[in-house]
């Protein structure tokens, strides 16, 4: 790397030395400054509140008393007796284990569709886009309303002859439906994410192939997937960070509800924590969301090694 | 001889493509028609809002609903809270990203690589995990009922730090000789990162920007925690929950008109912009 290099010059005499930095020292000291903002405010928004919220996790800390009062694994042992929490921990997992793959393959499907239908891709990609930049709470809540038994989806249904649920009111049904209207808002990100990488494939390639005699099925998962897996690698670590953070989804359509049907982890600590002010055993909920979510972090990392496929 | 892929007659990959066309617009009406919904029901009548058979469109038009969303609640006020907000959380977030992702790629300084890498390893937490002592800190500082927990922790929470990785892996990308030869001419690293770098990143910091944004119109949690209660404090998300009655039931034709008014202005952007979505978003996509 280029770079002048100052040497300290020598001291004018023994009683004063004047300390020049070097280049590189320099160099250094302004790189800790630019990064200084960031990592400050990470200690004290996102470092800072882990520690914190680990240590209020051993304590038995009401918000109305307002006093905390150390139990050590009190919290966790009550999380290991909570009748809910078997319940909670089931929808985190049937959540997950719908939306990602859902919304991953409804976006691989439309966007492969959509690369064959070039004329209209624009169109189509607008359309299926729109959802996305609907802001959540929007989108959310007009779900809300057409999930109302007396709401258009069930009129509509009764149109056709069917008498359909109390959607939002029934826990199978409630369930199913905050899936799908996660997914029905992501899917169209998924969709672009997926164009983008197909466009990204120089025809030569699947010219090539074709010569060889792949066609169809064959050429999708010999040549396509591997040249895409990057994205869909993507994709599915977005799905999965949706797939948690599914906080506004579930206060908009359900409260968590009926009973806690619908509660995931991540609602399960607004619940425990501002509704009924456990804020201690919220935490200990909130610490093992946050071994989970680092499991995940370590997963995906040595996943994307194994699986992505790359030219290196 | 290049063998026919399959043996389909002309007619028949037509009949194919026409059949592929139509299930994406199917396909399609799940997505579009909550808008549409959304929409009509906005102009409805609250007795047009849940007959049967179900009214695609309203008798008469009703604009009074969105005179009413704004008698019901300051609702212009809460709109400009959401954009201030989300604004203020833009140029913050550039500001931080754009300085830590430059220093991150191109600053050479001990221990570099494991701040990254701690950095990187919450890019998953939800804010959930860390709502608990984010309240309680800020009800020690004083500002609970402010909107200054709003606009300071998204700048360093985990959406900017989004911000920070793709700001790096595109001054990774940017050539050292423009910045060697701004160091013959005698810029710091603050000249070079300012006069050089910043300004070859306008791609990246849009995106940025646009991620930030969104990320800052959508938040509910944080607003919910941090502001509730207080009507003129509020941003929209919490706005839009607040039409009800005395018994809780919302006014389903207001709320609606409501989320029109909150939904139109992103969609008309989207619509004329589209393309520096989708640009942004597949950027996104390749650097990840």
């Amino acid at each position: 790397m280029v770079g002048a290099t100052d040497r300290p010059e020598p001291a004018a005499s023994g009683l004063r030395r004047s300390v020049r930095l070097n280049y590189r020292q320099r160099d250094r000291l302004s790189g800790y400054g630019f990064v200084a903002p960031q990592v400050i405010g990470f200690l004290i928004f996102v470092a800072g509140p882990i520690l914190a919220v680990m240590w209020f996790s051993l304590n038995d800390w009401n918000l109305i008393v307002a006093e905390l009062d150390f139990i050590g694994l009190g919290n966790y042992q009550a999380i290991l007796q909570d009748r809910e929490i078997g319940n909670v921990a089931l929808n985190s997992v049937v959540f997950a284990a719908a939306y990602v793959p859902l919304n991953v393959g409804l976006g691989l499907l439309l966007a492969v569709a959509a690369n064959r239908a070039t004329r209209l891709v624009g169109v189509l990609r607008t359309m299926y886009f729109a959802p996305v930049v609907v802001s959540l709470v929007a989108w959310t809540i007009v779900f809300k309303f057409i999930l109302q038994d007396r709401g258009v989806l069930n009129g509509a249904l009764q149109i056709a002859g069917v008498d359909g649920p109390n959607w939002l009111r029934e826990p199978a049904p409630a369930l199913a439906m905050v899936i799908i209207v996660q997914v029905l808002k992501t899917a169209g990100l998924s969709m672009v994410i997926f164009l983008a990488a197909l466009q990204g494939i120089p025809r030569e390639v699947t010219e090539a192939a074709r010569v060889d005699g792949a066609t169809g099925w064959s050429l999708f998962r010999r040549i396509t997937v591997p040249l895409i897996s990057p994205f869909i690698f993507l994709t599915i670590v977005l799905s999965v960070i949706n797939s948690i953070k599914s906080f506004a989804l579930i206060q908009l359509l359900t409260e968590g509800g009926p009973g806690h049907a619908t509660t995931v982890l991540a609602y399960y600590i607004y619940n425990q924590g501002f509704q009924r002010f456990e804020m201690g055993y919220a935490s200990a909920v909130a610490v093992v969301l946050f071994v989970i979510v680092l499991g995940l972090t370590g997963a995906q990392f040595r996943l994307r090694q194994r699986w992505v496929y790359s030219e290196e | 001889m290049i063998p026919e892929s399959g043996s389909q007659s002309r007619a028949g990959v037509r009949a194919k493509s026409t059949l592929v066309t139509l299930g994406l617009v199917v396909l399609a009406l799940p997505m579009l028609f909550p808008l549409y919904w959304m929409f009509s029901s906005s102009l409805k009548s609250e007795g047009e809002i849940f007959k049967f058979p179900p009214v695609m469109i309203p008798a008469e038009l009703r604009f009074d609903n969105f005179e009413q969303v704004f008698s019901l609640q300051p609702f212009a006020l809460q709109y400009f809270n959401s954009v201030y907000i989300a604004t203020l959380n833009v140029i913050g977030t550039l500001i931080v990203a754009s300085l830590a992702g430059y220093a991150f790629a191109r600053i050479p300084f001990r221990g570099r690589t494991w701040l990254l890498v701690l950095l990187l390893s919450t890019l998953l937490m939800p804010i959930e995990v860390l709502i608990i002592p984010l309240y309680v800190l800020m009800a020690e500082v004083g500002w609970l009922g402010t909107h200054m927990p709003l606009i300071v922790e998204p700048i360093f929470g985990v959406p900017a730090i989004v911000g920070t990785f793709l700001m790096r892996q595109h001054f990774l990308s940017m050539p050292v000789e423009l910045e060697d030869a701004g160091r013959l001419d005698g810029l710091g690293r603050l000249g070079i990162f300012w006069r050089i770098a910043v300004p070859l990143a306008k791609p990246a910091l849009a995106s940025v920007a646009i991620l930030t944004f969104l990320a800052s119109w959508n938040s509910f949690l944080e607003p919910l925690v941090f502001v509730s209660g207080n009507v003129e404090l509020m941003t929209i998300p919490i706005a839009l929950t607040q039409f009800r009655d005395f018994s809780g039931e919302p006014f389903w034709a207001i709320t609606m008109a409501a989320a029109t008014l909150s939904v139109l202005p992103m969609l008309i952007v989207f619509l004329f912009a589209q393309r520096y979505f989708v640009q942004g978003i597949a950027r996104v996509g390749i650097h990840g």
